[in-house]
């Protein structure tokens, strides 16, 4: 059965969230997300032996936001970075008990702040360049960051996506949805915010196909 | 720990007097007006009694009053009553870019089926831009519907002006008023102002849920939308609810009657609360008119750098309830037209606070708010990636 309230572990880290605040000269650091689009999560490392050491992190976002953000430190705080970057939403939600289909997005944001952070310590400490092959694979991976708030999958896994075009930096992109369907423009913001970021994508065209 | 219900806007609880008027009824006042049996004329006379009660608490001689389910019932039934037969593609109507989805929506549709639809802007305290509203307005306009008290930011519109602009630009034009959240505080005369349909809710002055009317001035009416049995209107047949027609008009009466006491006891706990937070919390943004201008019920505030569902939230643990514009809170996510039609950004909006004052409020429950709300800010503050 769906969740259609805050458990009590999220309500807990919520109300008393751990590992709070910056790390002064951190190994690692990232923010991700914006306030135009609601939630903001930052993110400092410090690695000792290739582990995790201490995490902190900032949100400004609501209580899923923050209480994401909680469990997420709390789940990598003392593994190391290859575990750490293991770790899924999916692991974040399944250890606060779940989280409300229309609150499931916020779970990614944390995580996201997680790998971002743990890719700047990879850049600047170890010296390790990520390349990204930019292809529709690729476009598909960030797409499952999409949830879709009305059953809290990603828009993949709810088979919203109905076809993919990657050709001359440019994304074709067509989406389904009900006519009456509430989430229709929020999940349109989220799709732009996400690919939009993408390196070497200029253009972006989603087409809605309202049934 | 006691209540602190500041989402007033939202619904009202219904008072204990219209509690037992509603007992009462569904006891013995339950029969439906469809013969002439001493029952049936007797539930007949009372929903007169109950349609001229209501009337005359709008200053509407000699109208109809049309009993639907509320105020977006309401609004829906008048919009598409008089839009039935039109022509959509010669055909314009005319409303704010803030006023209330149960209109805004409703036009929406009309504009995806042919409609030319005008969503007015208004200037940054929500008040509908004027010079604009003279331009839209032209022979073709069949109808301009206006929220008189807006339901987030307090926007009391100045009503008066906008008829006779509206009037004078084009004199069929049919004026839709609806006052759901102002019956509390302002009075409103149908007949001295032009309003030809005005729509108002039981769940919104202390009264019963489900039900809601339409008041419409002598001799204007709309076509039906919804078919069935007649009962009392042909507007809106089936089955009536005696009981709400009747405790509704009982609410509304004493709405009215206590308006004078309602506004004076809201505004004195609006300015304490106004007052508060201006000395107390920086970086605090008023979201529409000042005080001594807004309705008197109605604060809304703009907190910088957090977000509006987790001040909610952490007042919720304190037994108070309020309402925010956060589009995280939104039950469709979207960010908030009415701030962002004011002019507030998205991050204004999201950290949007709504308070709604009532008759169960006093200035004890607004000190306790008062002294939640400021260290719940802070704490926000410090923990957020804004500074």
């Amino acid at each position: 059965m769906a969740v259609i309230k805050y458990t009590e572990k999220v309500i807990e880290h919520f109300k008393n969230p751990r590992n709070v605040g910056e790390i002064e000269n951190p190994d690692g650091k990232a923010t991700v997300g914006s306030p135009a689009c609601g939630d903001q999560v930052s993110v400092f490392l410090k690695v000792e032996s290739g582990k995790i050491s201490d995490i902190k992190f900032l949100s400004y976002g609501c209580a899923s936001n923050i209480a994401t953000g909680s469990i997420v430190t709390e789940l990598s705080k003392g593994k190391t970075v290859e575990e750490a970057k293991k770790l899924t939403w999916k692991d974040a939600l399944e250890e606060l008990g779940g989280l409300p289909p229309v609150k499931v997005h916020c779970s990614i944001l944390a995580i996201d702040g997680l790998k971002a952070a743990i890719n700047d310590y990879e850049e600047n400490v170890l010296g390790i360049k990520h390349e990204k092959i930019v292809d529709e694979t690729f476009i598909l991976d960030n797409l499952k960051h999409v949830i879709y708030p009305k059953t809290g999958e990603n828009i993949i896994d709810a088979k919203l996506v109905k076809y993919l075009k990657f050709e001359d930096s440019e994304i074709y992109l067509e989406i389904s949805f009900d006519e009456t369907d509430v989430y229709k423009q929020n999940v349109l913001e989220e799709i732009h915010e996400h690919l939009n970021e993408i390196p070497g994508v200029e253009k972006v065209t989603v087409k809605v196909v309202e049934y | 720990m006691n209540l602190i219900y500041l989402d007033n806007y939202r619904t009202t609880p219904v008072s204990d007097f219209v509690n037992e008027r509603i007992n009462e009824y569904n006891k013995e006042n339950f029969f439906l007006p469809v013969s002439f049996t001493s029952k049936g004329t007797e539930a007949a006379e009372n929903i007169e009694e109950a349609k001229n009660k209501i009337m005359n608490c709008f200053g509407c001689g000699g109208g109809e009053v049309v009993f639907t389910m509320g105020g977006t019932h309401a609004n829906n039934l008048v919009i598409s009553g008089l839009l039935r037969d039109e022509d959509l593609s010669d055909t314009e109507i005319v409303t704010s870019v803030i006023d209330h989805p149960s209109i805004v929506n409703v036009y929406e549709y009309y504009r995806k089926k042919g409609a030319k639809v005008h969503f007015v802007k208004v200037d940054g305290q929500g008040y509908i831009r004027e010079d604009i509203l003279a331009e839209k307005i032209n022979e073709k306009t069949r109808l301009l519907s206006v929220t008189l008290v807006n339901h987030t930011i307090g926007t009391v519109q100045k009503i008066k002006k906008i008829i006779e602009i509206a009037r004078n630009r084009n004199s069929k034009i049919k004026i839709l008023l609806d006052a759901c959240t102002a019956v509390n505080s302002i009075e409103i005369n149908m007949d001295e102002l032009g309003i030809d349909f005005l729509t108002f809710s039981g769940h919104k002055i202390y009264g019963p849920r489900g039900i809601g009317a339409i008041v419409s001035r002598k001799g204007v009416t709309f076509k039906p939308t919804i078919f069935g049995t007649v009962t009392t209107s042909t507007l809106m047949p089936g089955a009536d609810n005696i009981p709400g027609i009747l405790s509704l008009a009982d609410a509304l009466e004493k709405a009215v009657e206590n308006r004078k006491s309602y506004v004076s006891h809201t505004m004195a706990l609006q300015k304490k609360l106004i007052e508060f937070i201006d000395n107390n919390i920086p970086d605090a943004i008023i979201n529409g008119p000042k005080y001594g201008e807004r309705a008197t019920d109605n604060v809304n505030y703009s907190f910088r750098f957090i977000e509006g569902e987790s001040i909610m939230m952490f007042l919720d643990f304190e037994n108070i309830i309020v309402a925010t514009g956060s589009a995280c809170a939104s039950s469709d996510l979207k960010v908030n037209y009415i701030l962002s039609a004011i002019g507030r950004d998205h991050e204004l909006s999201h950290g949007s606070l709504r308070m709604t004052l009532g008759w169960l409020n006093d200035e004890k429950q607004i000190e306790k708010f008062c002294n939640e709300l400021k260290p719940i800010v802070e704490r926000l503050r410090n923990q957020s990636t804004i500074k």
